[in-house]
């Protein structure tokens, strides 16, 4: 065994630094990773309380398969309220929820709520702007509209006079729960004091739509077109009555699954032929 | 055997240089991890800070990139006022001419649509508890802007007189209220209201426009005092409104000598206006006065004495790496998997072979005989 006595001092003393060294790089470069992992490099462009309809009509100019593609959404709103579409200047005839309606990128779409539970002969006018769109199976496009759910909580405080707005977003699969979803109410987040819900709802998933409602009404003051207030009245796609889907098993999932892992599914029923 | 090491020997001292360069290492990939804005890298600075490329400039500089934003759906050119208080209270303004408040009468709470960038000679009567009370404020309905406009689509401005408001205009007091939607850094954004500052609750000296201004977003002002304008001799201006938020604003048709509009009717005929960039003002985000460095110099008010300030230096110290554009890119372009065919054939060796077959060119058994034809009398 060869013993070089000048090397084993300097490695013992140099090694001990060597380890110090390297264990506060590590911990220097794990919390730098860290830190630079908080932020997004993202420059924002877009903010919620923006103009509505600018936000659809920058998405437009992106490109893409946006232009031209009616959207469907299913709207819910408390039971026995009514939704209303702004139609040619006016409001179509009130149709129970959910009501389903393919809705094009850019417009905003102007509705009337009526029927509101604890608030008989009350109306609210929210408005809807969808700003992308999602990809569903070909031919089931009216199986998987986005949900845009009105909650009384919302109604009501549109009718105390106050503005909410309400981001609509597709999760992102990373940060999905590994559980079925609530089929009947919609999930939300608080965006909290001082936080735009653009950016939140970006930072989760990809908006796909923005709510906006408040207490203001029509007034029918000569000189003032109402098509103001309607935003045009754009043209939107109706749901057709029958929504045919061929070749896809559906899956119901049962309500009573407490597990946040649901148990496998079998199809229920099958309209393959 | 004893062996000392040098000071001269220390710089080889292979252990050290391996600590060395691993402290080196690290520092360098402590660098990269953290960005550092160490001299060499690039950054972009925050997007706020594009949109205020320096103080007093407002909007993208001219190295920004701007993107036509499309044409939005028709933002409401008016205002919804709610008249919240008090309750039974009645209130007109002006339709055929100025002065005659024959508006339809607006019992409280009610709403109405009034254009925007505007004053209106407002009436208030039956004023409940105060018999006998009549009242001339003037309401000025200020422009959408952007930060407004989504908020005006969906809900009214409202307008409220109280108590307090009233006492305070009875014993002589003027009172300012100033309805404004506060910034989203002061609000809760998903859920916004509007605030109201009263000229009578700041302290003294405090302009409720300015504070309002500096808080977010103006969108009415509400004065009120305690003039009556229908007493006899008066100057018969009663719904007379000069200003406004585009300067000079006077809606006729609702208030002012140029009226004639319908009930509640026309567009005013010499609304101001939205300033347009470019057009009516100069180009947004472009400085107005050159400088050195295309900031603008500090303000000149002359107050009635000459302008102390006579000269200015400013000397821009920010470190900038603009790059001059590529004159040549070499590209290299690679495909996987590639293209595999088999090399072409190049010398071709072609025999023709043709095997003649036995060939008897005899005559056929069957044809060795021959009929002859018996010979007529002719031929003997």
């Amino acid at each position: 065994m060869l013993r070089n006595p000048v090397l084993k001092t300097n490695v013992r003393r140099w090694g001990v630094a060597n380890r110090l060294g390297l264990i506060v790089c590590a911990v220097l470069i794990a919390a730098a990773t860290w830190a630079r992992g908080e932020e997004r490099g993202v420059h924002y462009q877009h903010r919620a309380d923006m103009t509505p309809g600018a936000i659809g009509s920058w998405q437009l100019l992106r490109g893409g398969p946006l232009p031209g593609y009616p959207q469907p959404i299913e709207i819910r709103a408390p039971e026995n309220s009514r939704i209303s579409m702004a139609v040619a200047g006016g409001f179509a005839d009130p149709q129970p929820t959910p009501f389903k309606v393919g809705l094009f990128i850019a417009p905003v779409y102007r509705l009337r709520v009526t029927g509101i539970p604890y608030h008989e002969g009350e109306e609210v006018y929210p408005t809807i702007e969808v700003i992308d769109r999602t990809y569903p199976p070909a031919g089931q496009a009216w199986r998987f509209p986005i949900p845009i759910e009105l909650t009384l909580e919302d109604l009501e405080l549109a009718l105390d006079g106050r503005f909410v707005t309400r981001v609509i977003y597709i999760e992102d699969p990373d940060f999905a729960l590994p559980g079925p979803d609530d089929p009947v109410h919609q999930r939300w987040i608080d965006a909290g004091p001082g936080n735009d819900p653009l950016k939140l709802a970006d930072e989760i998933g990809r908006p796909v739509a923005i709510v906006r409602m408040g207490g203001r009404v029509p007034i029918d003051s000569a000189g003032l077109s109402d098509e103001q207030f309607l935003f045009g009245s754009p043209p939107f796609v109706c749901a057709p009555r029958s929504v045919p889907y061929e070749g896809a098993i559906e899956y119901v999932p049962s309500v009573e699954v407490e597990s946040p892992v649901p148990e496998l599914l079998s199809p229920t029923a099958t309209n393959r032929p | 055997m004893s062996h000392t090491m040098l000071p001269h020997d220390r710089g080889r001292d292979p252990a050290r240089r391996i600590a060395i360069g691993a402290l080196a290492l690290c520092l360098l990939a402590s660098l990269v991890a953290t960005g550092c804005k160490a001299p060499g890298t690039h950054n972009l600075p925050p997007a706020t800070q594009l949109m205020h490329p320096g103080p007093g400039v407002d909007g993208p500089g001219p190295g920004v990139m701007m993107i036509d934003p499309g044409v939005p759906m028709m933002p409401p050119q008016s205002s919804q006022i709610a008249f919240v208080g008090p309750e039974g209270m009645i209130v007109a303004w002006d339709v055929s001419m100025p002065g005659a408040f024959d508006s339809e009468p607006l019992v409280c709470p009610g709403r109405y649509n009034f254009p925007q960038g505007a004053i209106y000679r407002l009436k208030l009567t039956s004023i409940p508890g105060r018999p006998g009370v009549e009242l001339y404020p003037t309401l000025e309905v200020g422009p959408t802007m952007p930060r407004t406009d989504a908020y005006l689509a969906h809900n009214a401005i409202p307008v409220q007189v109280t108590e307090e408001d009233l006492d305070q205009v009875m014993t002589g007091n003027f009172v300012t209220k100033v309805i404004y939607l506060p910034d989203s850094e002061y609000q809760e954004l998903a859920i916004a209201g509007v605030e109201t500052l009263v000229s009578t609750r700041l302290d003294p000296g405090v302009d409720p426009i300015i504070e309002a201004d500096r808080r977010g977003s103006i969108m009415a002002i509400f004065r009120l005092g305690n003039k009556d304008l229908q007493i006899p001799g008066a100057e018969g201006d009663g719904g007379m409104a000069m200003g406004g938020f585009g300067g000079g604003a006077m809606p006729a048709g609702f208030c002012g000598p140029g009226g004639g509009g319908g009930p509640g009717g026309g567009l005013p005929a010499s609304l101001p206006g939205e300033p347009i960039a470019g057009v009516t003002s100069p180009q947004w985000g472009m400085p107005i006065s050159g400088t050195p460095i295309g900031l603008p110099g500090p303000p000149h008010i002359p107050l009635g004495v000459p302008a102390g300030l006579q000269k200015h230096v400013i000397t821009n110290h920010t470190h900038y790496d603009i790059p001059n554009p590529t004159r040549r890119i070499d590209m290299h372009v690679k495909q996987k998997p590639g293209f595999s065919y088999p090399r072409p054939a190049n010398t071709v060796h072609i025999e023709e072979a043709t095997v003649a077959p036995p060939a008897f060119f005899r005559r056929p058994t069957s044809d060795h005989m021959q009929l002859a034809t018996p010979c007529g009398p002719e031929c003997q």
